[in-house]
């Protein structure tokens, strides 16, 4: 155990001869470019590792750092009243730090951490103290501190720090969401503890109850060793087969597909062992960081070919067009659609067929993309045959101009759509004839087929992907889709859930396509099953006549199954 | 919305995303005005800050989901500039979309 002392720097000098302002101020010049460099460095590695959404984090704190009106304020009191640089900055940022803690609540004053972070990462250049101390320990160790920035929290040495609490700090402060990204197990905000703790005491980091345990007792202390090994031995259980085949004990071939939105997600699915990307969700382009400006077709193309190049030749990747409208607009189209009942109105294929020019972008694309690797396209929200031709016909009209234009491309790209209107499902033997592959979507399934707005929390209790009528359906496309010969997957949220995998099994599933947190535990449950003992299971479910009696009975088969307790930490 | 002359523009914004005022929002909100020829300033309760700077636009951080604030251009471009803010507080920064597909994939 490691306590850090992290409550400032000493200043050893305030003031400075008035002859000396020029070279403070150029010293503070320096302090600050050098300072820059190493956020945005930061930032760089962080994006790489972790993601751009953390990344953006140091971005922020660049963007404060080399700010005119900063530097301007910080110019002052060196001129008007000779303060020395470290002093200057301590003063500057130490009122800034406070303001917001006085100006905002307290969910919020967390946030002057940030202003802390980059004022001692300044004053740190200044005095020459450069190393990062927790970049480097020479012994495992859990950190315990007053508060811990975002910075020192990316830097940790990964491999010694087993986990961090802290006095201060919040469980959605930028703290916690990096130490969650860079899954280190982490305790924030629990006040104060420094005071009754020494260095080399005993204590318990229990991350997934937010607990510290001081000085644990024997019997505590051998609980909490149980826990561990078990988990241990489920998670290297997990991970060590994860990119093995998920084969039943009857000898099926499952295959386990990731859902993604950002394209560095893919790499989660590939160590995960996924199958593929059962979807790609490419609305991100449109919701994303710039949204004063719609995404060019060079945005789309490169988005695509990360995803398609982490999963190397051998793996498809599964681009839906974007499912835009209702909830998720752009902000150029926000004035244009006006809907009493947006749900049902311009949204997914709808919008794209309307607005064919942003249509045309994306899939010239992705059909660009398509010479980099396998991929799938999947057309959103479909609700009749005759818009499943229209946009396919708009795809085999893109193919030509590309053609023309002499752009290579794969010619064989399979167009499949999404089953999530009711509809769909209903005249999937229509479907089956013409489109090559298909993707049940629970979560606007259940939506439609039940009447209920899934936002509405008035009528939330309604909405259950496990209800009988959504098995029913379920269960025919299964069927169809499987008499035809046409792959089809589930990418809603009822097939990330491990209790429900036997269901889906039983009900004829092979593709599952999941959030790629799960797919290793949902592979090791299918090699677990019989497909036939599957099959009693979905038999016994599509009788009973509530959603309650379907998850109980799921719950209870999975536990017997697995025992409890084995289901992976997300 | 409330046109002085051609060249100021005042608009009334509001708060919609659940976090609030913070780091990423002020970012994007430099990034666009720092492409205008306009002066932009936000106010918020006693807090005027310039949206050029985000050392100055610091000082909204804690103005939380559903508060008000004034957003004001002044400049050749200054229709623009608000309309381009403007749409980022509409579309909550970006973020809630990102919650909700996260937790609601399909």
């Amino acid at each position: 155990m490691l306590i850090l002392d992290n409550s400032g720097c000493r200043l050893s000098r305030r003031f400075i001869d008035p002859h000396e302002v020029d070279s403070e101020i150029n010293r503070l010049k320096s302090a600050i470019q050098a300072t820059s460099d190493q956020i945005a460095q930061d930032r760089d590695s962080v994006t790489r590792e972790i993601g751009e959404e953390y990344g953006h984090i140091f971005g922020a704190h660049l963007s404060i750092l080399t700010d005119k009106k900063l530097l301007r304020d910080l110019e002052e009191p060196i001129r008007q009243h000779n303060y020395s640089a470290e002093y200057a900055v301590t003063e500057v940022f130490d009122r800034q730090a406070d303001m917001l803690r006085r100006v905002a609540g307290t969910l919020y004053s967390e946030r002057a951490n940030d202003v802390v972070d980059i004022k001692v990462r300044l004053l740190r250049q200044l005095m020459g103290v450069h190393q990062n101390s927790l970049a480097h320990l020479d012994r495992p160790v859990i950190l315990l501190a007053a508060s811990l920035t975002p910075s020192e929290t990316s830097n940790l040495d990964r491999d010694n720090v087993l986990g961090f609490a802290t006095e201060e700090g919040a469980r959605g402060s930028h703290t916690a969401i990096v130490a969650s990204a860079l899954q280190i197990p982490a305790v924030l905000g629990i006040g104060r503890f420094l005071a009754d703790v020494q260095e080399g005491d005993r204590v318990i980091l229990d991350g997934d109850k937010g607990l510290l345990i001081l000085n644990p007792d024997a019997e505590t202390t051998r609980k909490y060793q149980q826990i561990i090994d078990r988990q241990k031995s489920v998670s290297q259980r997990l991970f060590s087969r994860s990119s093995a085949p998920a084969i039943t004990q009857d000898g099926t071939e499952i295959q386990v597909f990731g859902n993604i939105e950002y394209h560095y997600e893919s790499r989660i699915c590939d160590i995960n062992g996924a199958a593929g990307i059962g979807l790609y969700r490419t609305e991100f382009l449109y919701l994303g960081a710039d949204l004063a400006s719609l995404p060019t077709e060079e945005d789309h193309f490169q988005a695509y070919r990360t995803v398609i190049e982490a999963m190397g030749p051998n793996r498809v990747t599964t681009i839906r067009t974007f499912d835009l409208g209702a909830d998720k607009l752009p902000s150029g189209l926000t004035t244009e659609i006006v809907e009493a009942n947006p749900f049902m109105g311009v949204r997914s294929i709808r919008l794209s067929l309307k607005y064919q020019d942003m249509f045309r972008k994306q899939l010239r694309a992705i059909l660009r993309a398509s010479a980099f690797g396998p991929i799938r396209i999947m057309f959103p929200l479909v609700s009749t045959i005759l818009e499943f031709r229209n946009a396919k016909s708009i795809f085999l009209d893109v193919c030509e101009e590309l053609d023309e234009a002499g752009v290579p491309f794969d010619h064989s790209i399979p167009i499949g759509m999404m089953l999530e209107v009711p509809a769909s499902i209903i005249m999937i033997h229509t479907f089956v004839k013409e489109v090559d592959f298909f993707s049940i979507g629970t979560n606007d399934l259940t939506q439609y087929s039940l009447a209920v707005d899934r936002g509405n929390k008035g009528v939330d209790f309604l909405y259950n992907s496990e209800d009988p009528a959504i098995l029913q359906l379920v269960h025919r496309a299964i069927q169809v889709a499987t008499m035809y010969d046409k792959p089809i997957s589930i990418c809603g949220q009822i097939s990330s859930d491990p209790n429900n995998t036997m269901l889906l099994i039983g009900l004829g599933l092979r593709h599952f396509s999941v959030a790629p947190g799960v797919i290793p535990v949902i592979k090791d449950l299918c090699r677990n099953v019989t497909v036939k003992e599957c099959e009693e299971v979905a038999k016994k479910a599509l009788f009973m006549e509530t959603a309650r009696d379907i998850r109980n009975y799921l719950r209870l088969e999975t536990d017997k199954k697995l025992g409890t307790g084995w289901t992976a930490e997300e | 919305m409330e046109v002085n002359t051609q060249l100021q523009v005042t608009k009334t914004v509001k708060i919609t995303n659940k976090a609030g005022f913070h780091l990423r929002p002020m970012n994007q909100i430099v990034k666009v005005a720092e492409t205008a020829q306009s002066d932009v300033t936000l106010v918020y309760k006693s807090c005027r800050a310039d949206c050029k700077s985000s050392w100055d636009l610091l000082s909204l951080i804690g103005a939380e989901e559903g508060a008000e604030l004034t957003l004001c251009a002044e400049g050749s471009d200054a229709a623009e500039v608000v309309d381009k803010i403007e749409a980022l507080f509409l579309q909550k920064f970006g973020e809630d979309e990102f919650e909700k597909t996260a937790s609601a994939p399909v």
